[in-house]
């Protein structure tokens, strides 16, 4: 493996093209067993259900785990910012429905600010603990305003257009919140890739200390990074609610890890100074593929969860053991040479 | 380039054939409940597989992990997706499958709802296991006869998005504003969210809070199980006193050891095969949901279709049925 990959142009060794060899794969297998409902046109379609509210989540996420930091309370930011807006809307009682989204990202901003906030300030605690405990915090407030019941009764355009509508491109039907998040990803990955606040992120995230040391603003670019991954988990609330048309504090429970899992199947390291934009939309397309498939050939919604695991042990464990056994034989055979 | 011709020609040939068969394709039917791995859909489903040997309909069912709206919304689409005939949901959140539910009618599925509505706008028909208000009445009948007609008592519901739950609760509350329940105090109504955990911490909350507590209603099969385990860890069996709607083959031993002596139930089977009948009576045409049709539910017999007053219909499948240690040991092994 280590000799066949050592051959390989360096951009061929990019995750993308292992992403993007996976994504044609799970498409004709699928395509194969069910040739009638795993269509093109119908899976395209699906992007609503899979792709787009964790795909902004794991847009956020990503900066945060460039910096070498995790935020595990997206999914709670979600699900408070939803409430937010679903009880300032009150069914259109309350606050005018822009208003009411208005506070929902902020809400959003908030969220991520405070977790920023706690991050920098008590360095010693890992950022899983900290948003661990803003996780059950964020949660627990959508639980008070809200209690059990739930909110709706949301505006039509809203709930049934942007929710369910698509709009006809090239003679398929593109769901409408698909073409939300298509449209923001090049201004985000121009953003992150190649301006210069965008690859502070990665400078910091790769080596914190030594970033500090050349005049980086380290807390700074933290705090940053945490408020957008909050802003971004408002707008996955969002389009979610889009869908459900009603919120409930319970709303996107577990979310926050398939957000992750997006990150970093699509190439970003816990570790920091890793991530890739375009690594990220192929992990999503990968798992909209993947899970929509085995929804139709199983329809048992365990087995969706199993297959990001075992996704992510394809992708991310193996390719990491067998570059760690590729450097243990290289250092093997260094010292074999240098013995002689 | 023969070859490619003959490939083409054998393409097409095959395309015709599936086009053929799908002109006979038996009914499908996509059948959603609350959550996976819960025994009371299971025996539903079990009727669903009655009515399907009776008529010969294919049907897949599925619920989400987590008792999500969520969850349920990615089977639905799932389903329509699958090009399903009819679509029969119970629903975790009313409101919460309305408009995925509507995009399946757009494409001209049928929806008809079981257990659990949806709200009117969202459904053709909604199967109601028994009448609402004699689910309520009777609970609170039972409670009353247990706690000896005085003291307080406490609902432990499933979830507040649960429209069934809400409709009993509503007329539970009716039924204690009448003059001989003037002595029964109802104190507080928490949520479990037939999770087995939540329910359970929920019950000991009400055990802790209310020290007066003579009474524990819990509408749910979920939550009355977990209710009558923190009851007994307790050491509180025969002091609380405890109803509601449970599952024989779950309460068994508990009305065995008379934590609970008298809990109702409807039979899931006869919910599932009569929403199965309704769903293949729609698809065929033979009624499209309004108030003064009627169907044929096999061995069950002929249901009315009548207006449930939200703005859409409904129909029942039959009475509650009273559990008693007595007669628990003749049932608990048929759901």
């Amino acid at each position: 493996m280590a000799s066949v990959t050592g051959k390989l142009p360096a951009f061929l060794r990019r995750r993308e093209w292992l992403l993007a060899i996976l994504v044609l794969l799970t498409y004709f297998l699928f395509n194969a067993q069910r040739p009638d409902n795993y269509t093109f046109p119908k899976l395209l379609n699906q992007t609503r259900v899979y792709m787009v509210d964790v795909g902004f989540m794991a847009l956020g996420m990503l900066l945060v785990l460039i910096l070498g930091d995790i935020d595990i309370s997206v999914a709670a930011t979600a699900a408070l910012s939803a409430t937010v807006m679903g009880v300032s809307y009150r069914g259109g009682e309350g606050l005018p429905f822009w208003a009411a989204v208005l506070l929902m990202l902020l809400t959003g901003l908030a969220c991520g600010l405070f977790n920023g906030l706690l991050v920098i300030r008590f360095k010693e605690l890992f950022p899983m603990i900290i948003t661990l405990s803003t996780l059950t915090l964020y949660r627990g407030i959508a639980y008070i305003i809200l209690k059990d019941q739930s909110a709706g009764s949301f505006p039509a355009w809203y709930a049934k257009d942007l929710g369910y509508g698509s709009l006809p491109l090239m003679g398929l039907e593109v769901p409408i919140m698909l073409l939300c998040l298509l449209a923001v990803l090049p201004f985000y990955y121009l953003w992150l890739h190649r301006t210069a606040s965008g690859r502070r992120l990665f400078a910091a995230g790769t080596n914190l200390t030594a970033s500090r040391y050349s005049g980086l603003h380290t807390d700074r670019i933290k705090l940053t990074a945490f408020a957008m991954n909050g802003l971004f988990a408002a707008i996955g609330g969002f389009f979610l609610t889009s869908r459900t048309g009603s919120v409930k504090y319970t709303i996107g429970t577990g979310f926050e890890m398939q957000a992750i899992a997006v990150a970093v199947l699509g190439g970003a390291s816990t570790s920091g100074g890793r991530g890739s934009v375009a690594g990220l939309l192929l992990a999503l397309v990968l798992l909209t593929a993947l899970k929509n498939g085995l929804m139709l050939l199983y329809n048992d919604a365990f087995i969706l969860n199993l297959s990001v695991g075992l996704l992510l042990i394809l992708v991310v464990l193996i390719p990491n053991l067998f570059q760690a056994l590729a450097d243990r034989r290289r250092i093997l055979r260094q010292r074999m040479q240098l013995a002689k | 380039m023969k070859r490619i011709l003959s490939l083409m020609l054998a393409a097409a040939l095959l395309l015709s054939l599936g086009l053929a068969v799908s002109a006979e394709e038996p009914i499908k039917i996509g059948v959603v409940y609350k959550q996976t791995g819960n025994p009371f859909f299971e025996a539903a489903v079990r009727g669903f597989e009655e009515a399907s040997q009776e008529l010969g309909f294919e049907f897949i069912h599925n619920g989400p992990a987590d008792s999500s709206n969520e969850g349920q919304i990615q089977i639905i689409e799932g389903f329509i997706q699958q090009e399903v005939d009819a679509i029969a949901i119970s629903a975790n959140d009313a409101a919460g499958v309305v408009s995925v539910l509507q995009t399946a009618m757009d494409k001209g599925i049928k929806v008809i709802s079981w257990d659990s509505k949806v709200l009117a706008e969202g459904r053709n028909l909604n199967i109601d296991p028994s009448v609402a208000q004699n689910i309520g009445r009777v609970q609170v009948e039972e409670i009353a006869a247990q706690i000896g007609g005085e003291g307080q008592i406490a609902v432990l519901s499933a979830a507040a998005t649960h429209d069934n739950q809400n409709t009993w609760i509503k007329y539970m509350k009716e039924e204690l504003e009448k003059p001989e329940y003037d002595k029964i105090e109802l104190v507080t109504v928490v949520y479990g969210d037939d999770l087995t955990d939540k329910s359970y911490q929920e019950m000991q909350g009400l055990i802790n809070s209310y020290p007066d507590l003579k009474g524990v209603i819990s509408p749910t099969t979920v939550g009355v199980a977990a209710a009558a385990v923190a009851i007994k860890d307790a050491g509180l069996s025969g002091k609380i006193k405890l109803t509601g709607l449970g599952l024989p083959s779950e309460m068994a031993d508990f009305l065995a050891d008379r934590t609970c002596e008298g809990m109702y139930l409807w039979n899931p089977i006869d919910l599932g095969y009569v929403a199965a009948y309704a769903s293949v009576a729609m698809v065929k045409g033979e009624i499209t949901g309004a108030a003064g049709e009627s169907f044929e539910a096999g061995h069950l017999g002929v249901r009315e279709i009548s207006d449930a007053g939200d703005g859409g219909t409904f129909t029942i499948v039959g009475d509650p049925f009273r559990f008693t240690p007595e007669n628990i040991e003749e049932w608990k092994n048929v759901y």
